[in-house]
């Protein structure tokens, strides 16, 4: 099962111009419907990491392939690949109900198919159905964000790459929000590479940890997630819990010295 | 919640209580300007085809009120075929701007040339081109018009967040997807802001090219008044394009915070 990996890094890298947020000789395997974080410290290069497998950018050094394509030709050839951004970005003159329904349009999937992954999408995330007129200028935070989410599933995806979704949010409502993401993760098992600089967030959430150095990026570690799923809110006060995400910690500051 | 008529009502005082803060000073500026001007016209006797005093020019208004409506109908009309030639001709153009660095580069400088031509030149060119009368009028109207709506929406339409494009790559969106879905509602504010600017000089653009170009409209009737020395007629003439310059700037204005309310918070669209 060694080459069952869906997305596959060998020492990819990319330089910039600029010399700016470029990553080095990344190794990184993920296996199907595994839940994996990358930590590392702000500038290190892991949102560009997300964009390499996500094809938007293509490497200079090595390769990066998503299901046996190179990450571009898998983007070309429509492989289920969705991005959840740190900001929601979603488009201020659609609906909710149209801004979840932007990716299956610009796929071109038939209507009757595409409402009926709307009103699942909705459901999934737990939206109410009142809420799929309104327009994202009448939406807290909190639920932009879980209308950028349920965009990012309408499409049923194989892979999710999400890029500090949480980040901007509050504390609770970041809590709240990883809950709601790991049911579904369990419920959906796409494959999920989550971004963030919140360790708490990479250790409740993921089955592994990697841990990224200073610009230019690579990956220094990989830490275990021994917890069994579903992890409830309980988890993070276990001093279990504590410990590990205290592991992570001392890994992000021995690379940085 | 509160009873939603109390809200209302509130809602109501209120929205009256700023339209009255925004009136009454610009409305007492203009009733000390027309007393001044009375009083300087009473006191030094100046004659009348110098300058009307303000009675004169309102008894010109009656007097000559069904011709001074009908013109600015007119012009009206000229001015609001010229307004939507432009904004549609300008999207346009700046859609086709939006796809290549290369084509803006090698057409922008002409567009620039819309800008700061003098009509006055080259009327008479347009003349010839559509001769006597409406076409020429539209003709002089859009060219003036039509320089704002191009520049705005063109940066509407690069000024697009990058993320978003990103997600529309991802989802391997066609030049003409990212155009309609992405670059083209993106321009829309400023298209707005354009077209706030291009609908009082559309006023202007059918006015000069009337006073070329037409046997009819306010601008034809300026030039008329001031050729037979009529110039209280000539006074409430150009009041009545002011008048309608402001209506088509409100009306503009108004469908643009209409549409924009729905879209951004109100912060967001005024700025």
């Amino acid at each position: 099962m060694t080459n069952a990996f869906v997305v596959e890094a060998q020492s990819a890298g990319i330089v910039f111009d600029n010399q700016h947020a470029a990553v080095t000789g990344v190794e990184l395997g993920l296996r199907p419907g595994e839940f994996v974080s990358i930590v590392g410290p702000s500038g290190c290069g892991k949102s560009t990491l997300l964009k390499l497998i996500a094809g938007l950018i293509e490497p200079t050094m090595g390769q990066i392939s998503v299901f046996g394509l190179t990450a571009v030709e898998a983007r070309k050839s429509d492989q289920r690949v969705a991005f959840v951004f740190q900001d929601p970005n979603l488009l201020p003159w659609r609906t909710v109900a149209n801004n979840i329904r932007l990716p299956m349009e610009l796929h071109g999937t038939k209507p009757e198919l595409a409402n009926r992954a709307i009103e699942d999408s909705i459901r999934l995330i737990g939206l109410k159905f009142d809420d799929a007129k309104k327009y994202p200028r009448m939406l807290s935070g909190g639920m932009r964000m879980r209308v950028s989410l349920a965009r990012a599933l309408v499409t049923n995806p194989d892979i999710l790459l999400l890029d500090e979704p949480f980040a901007a949010l509050d504390d609770l409502m970041r809590q709240q929000l990883n809950e709601e993401l790991m049911r579904i993760w369990l419920e959906k098992q796409w494959t999920a590479a989550f971004v963030t600089h919140n360790v708490a967030e990479a250790v409740f959430l993921s089955q592994r940890v990697l841990v990224m150095s200073e610009s230019p990026g690579r990956i220094l570690d990989e830490i275990h997630v021994p917890f069994p799923y579903p992890r409830d809110a309980q988890l993070r006060s276990d001093p279990k819990f504590a410990h590990l995400t205290g592991q992570v910690h001392s890994k992000l500051r021995i690379n940085r010295s | 919640m509160n009873d939603p008529g109390i809200d209302r009502h509130a809602h109501w005082t209120s929205q009256f209580a700023g339209f009255a803060k925004q009136l009454i000073p610009p409305l007492i500026a203009m009733l000390l300007v027309v007393a001044v001007w009375q009083l300087y016209v009473s006191v030094t006797g100046t004659k009348r085809i110098f300058l009307p005093g303000p009675l004169l020019v309102l008894g010109a208004g009656i007097r000559e009120f069904e011709s001074i409506a009908k013109a600015t109908a007119l012009t009206g009309e000229i001015a609001m075929c010229a307004f939507g030639l432009s904004l549609i001709i300008g999207t346009i153009t700046a859609s086709v701007f939006s796809q290549s660095g290369v084509i803006r580069r090698s057409c922008y400088p002409y567009a620039i040339f819309l800008q700061t031509v003098p009509m006055i030149a080259i009327a008479p060119l347009i003349l010839r081109f559509f001769g006597f009368g409406f076409q020429s009028v539209v003709a002089v109207s859009f060219i003036i018009c039509l320089f704002p709506i191009i520049t705005n929406a063109t940066t509407g339409m690069l000024h697009v967040d990058a993320d978003l494009l990103d997600l529309f790559r991802l989802h391997n969106a066609s030049r003409w997807q990212i155009l309609v879905k992405l670059r083209l509602p993106n321009a829309v504010p400023f298209i707005i802001a354009g077209a706030k600017t291009s609908a009082g000089l559309a006023v202007i653009g059918a006015i000069v090219g009337e006073y070329f170009a037409g046997g009819y409209g306010l601008g034809y009737m300026i030039r008329l008044k001031f050729e037979t020395m009529k110039t209280d007629v000539l006074f409430a003439s150009v009041i009545a394009s002011t008048f309608l310059g402001v209506v088509m700037f409100a009306t503009v204005s108004a469908i643009g915070a209409t549409i924009l309310s729905r879209w951004y918070d109100q912060q967001s669209a005024t700025s």
